[in-house]
């Protein structure tokens, strides 16, 4: 089996993950609730709302044809309108996803490089102290709820030392009007013309060449970043030191040793290379990890991204972001576990006999 | 056991310092809870009722009088801490408990009867692997649990069931293929027990073990979880405390009355480390290759 068959069988299999997710998602929201129109129109809405949303929905139709309507909803992009803002959710998705997707494309980087540069400290020396400084380190921040090294970094580094801005503390009592990101100069122009370019606030400002907009929208996700960093750390410190201990034990690394190259030539020429194979895998939860994450992290440093967008969905039982946004996400995470999975093909091509 | 193995095992609990502290930790909660729980000895942990107003002592920094402060109300932190703590040790049992039960039943049957049982369970199994599965609790807790507050954690621990037997169904059967084949449960097959009863008494005691290391680890992931869903209001109704629910409602306050969030969340934080170092050193203990790996 070739490449293309393999993908081609991969995007099937993504098909269905959507399909299934959304058969679950319209039998608790069409079928199993005793008042499907209230879930829909959101718990604040008023009867006539409600009788609209009834309408707009087909939700006095069968379930065939209620089924019929939301399938053809979601793949013809219209998702429906936010109860809580009063705007279409797919107009909401296209300000907030960009803003996320640059924090956590960062965060992603740095979290990747920290924690391999840690896993192979640790294998220089096992068990010796620095790797059981490492080791229990990892562990404690492991344990850490995010919202709790959020506040940890907000309390010491914004309201502390005012090393970086804190944002506004958020307001448990919602406002109905659409955060705006405050941070982000509307005038600073666009220059790729690219949606999501020109609305990531970092990216663009550097583009555009404003710097007084770039310092600003990067002391603002320093924080963010930080703690997106500590979700969930040391599962690839971990990995990777226990791979580099088996790959140091190899023959070809005691040869690159007996022919006289220095240490950290073998460690990172020869070593480091195939010890990053099994970290490989683990790439695509790691994303997804860092997805979740950010719902708590932009709540707590009330970033606008698309956490902030889900967290106020989910305090407000906003239905029809929360399905929106839910669909996003499950297609952002299906393409990156493939392009995890058809990278690790081309790093390793022993495992492409399964294709 | 026999009593060296047993000495054997008890050498690695308590010869690793680290399995030591997370054993201690899980005890002395568990302990806190069972006072705090039961009301007669409740005044033993804590001066004060959970959710007495005392607007004289309202944002009160922490003290010997009220070791964690107090909120805006004036209620005593520590003592709403101490409440909590039955609520949410009690949840990581009830949703990993479930996801084991629905796991071990569906991945050792399609183990061990294999063919097309075992194709449609995994099949399945992938499925919902492939899901965000966090994103996807927290959407089916909040379409449930929006009509009917009372509900909510309830709701919300069945989401997480649905995210959590999956694993748990990989591992039993990944489990059940290799014991499948090992020569009791061929004696056994062969005395014409039946495979119900071959499946119950003699392939589920020998995962025990294993799913009760992952299990031990998935507690304190779960309590990390659901604390996240408690955040966003989606955990037991108010006035009842909860430490993620503290956590959010102690944002509001910032910078001034910063103890709200932060006793609450370093709580949270010790009990997850507690979970995770036992679980730890319980894998030590039954899988002897991961020894020492940590």
């Amino acid at each position: 089996m070739g490449l293309a068959t393999y993908i081609a069988r991969r995007v099937l299999f993504s098909f269905f993950v959507v399909i299934g997710e959304l058969l679950i998602i319209f039998y608790l929201t069409n079928i199993a609730a005793p008042d499907p129109a209230v879930i829909w129109a959101g718990p604040e809405s008023t009867k006539a709302q409600v009788a609209l949303v009834a309408l707009t929905y087909h939700l006095n139709s069968p379930w065939y044809v209620q089924f019929y309507y939301y399938i053809m909803n979601v793949f013809t992009g219209n998702w429906g309108t936010s109860p809580l803002y009063q705007q279409p959710v797919i107009s909401l998705i296209e300000e907030y996803l960009p803003v996320t997707l640059e924090l956590t494309i960062i965060a992603f980087v740095v979290k990747i490089g920290l924690e391999v540069i840690l896993g192979v400290v640790s294998a220089m020396r096992p068990n010796g102290v620095v790797d059981n400084v490492i080791k229990v380190t990892y562990t404690t921040v492991r344990s850490a709820p995010p919202f709790l090294v959020a506040l940890g970094f907000l309390l010491l580094f914004a309201y502390g030392t005012h090393t970086f801005p804190s944002s506004q503390p958020i307001n448990p009592i919602l406002g109905a009007t659409v955060p705006k990101f405050q941070f982000y100069n509307p005038f600073a122009g666009k220059v790729t013309g690219f949606w999501l370019i020109d609305n990531m606030p970092m990216l663009n400002s550097l583009l555009v060449g404003d710097w007084a907009a770039f310092s600003s929208a990067v002391s603002h996700a320093v924080l963010p970043i930080a703690t997106l960093i500590l979700f969930g750390f040391g599962g690839i410190v971990r990995l990777v030191k226990v791979s580099m201990l088996e790959v140091l034990d190899q023959d070809y690394v005691r040869t690159a040793r007996a022919k006289g190259l220095r240490e950290n030539a073998v460690i990172f020429r020869h070593a480091l290379r195939n010890s990053l194979l099994p970290a490989f895998t683990l790439m695509g939860l790691v994303f997804a990890g860092l997805v979740t994450g950010s719902l708590v992290v932009e709540t707590v440093y009330s970033y606008y991204g698309l956490g902030y967008y889900v967290a106020q969905s989910l305090l407000t039982f906003d239905t029809p972001s929360l399905i929106g946004t839910l669909i996003l996400i499950t297609v952002v995470i299906i393409i990156s576990n493939l392009v995890v999975d058809v990278g690790y093909g081309f790093l390793d091509p022993r495992t492409r006999v399964g294709y | 056991m026999s009593k060296s193995s047993a000495s054997v095992t008890l050498g690695i609990i308590f010869g690793n310092w680290a399995t030591v502290v997370g054993v201690g930790i899980l005890v002395a909660f568990f302990a806190l809870s069972v006072l705090a729980a039961w009301p007669p000895t409740y005044h033993l942990v804590a001066r004060y009722p959970p959710d007495s107003l005392n607007f004289g002592a309202a944002n009160a920094s922490p003290s010997l009088a009220h070791l964690f402060g107090t909120d805006r109300e004036g209620r005593d932190i520590f003592a709403r801490v101490v409440a909590a703590l039955p609520i949410d040790i009690a949840i990581p049992f009830e949703v990993v408990g479930a996801s084991v039960a629905i796991g071990l039943v569906l991945g050792t049957f399609a183990g061990y009867l294999g063919g097309w049982i075992e194709e449609l369970v995994l099949r399945v199994a992938d499925l919902f692997f492939a899901f965000p599965n966090i994103v996807l609790a927290l959407t089916i807790a909040a379409i449930l649990g929006s009509t009917e507050e009372s509900l909510r954690v309830v709701y919300s621990e069945l989401a997480l069931i649905v995210v959590g037997w999956p694993f748990y169904t990989r591992l039993a059967r990944a489990q059940v293929i290799t014991i499948k084949q090992m020569p009791f449960v061929r004696a056994a097959e062969a005395s014409g027990l039946g495979k119900f009863r071959i499946v119950r008494t003699h392939v589920i005691p020998h995962l025990a073990s294993v799913i009760a290391v992952y299990a031990t680890l998935d507690m304190g992931t779960t309590l990390l979880l659901y604390s996240i869903f408690a955040f966003f209001g989606l955990g037991v109704a108010p006035p009842t405390p909860e430490l993620g629910r503290m956590v959010y409602d102690g944002l509001s306050a910032l910078p001034g009355n910063w103890w709200w969030s932060f006793f609450p969340g370093l709580v949270l934080m010790i009990l997850a480390l507690g979970f995770s170092l036992a679980g730890e050193g319980l894998r030590d203990v039954f899988d002897p290759r991961l020894r020492g790996q940590r």
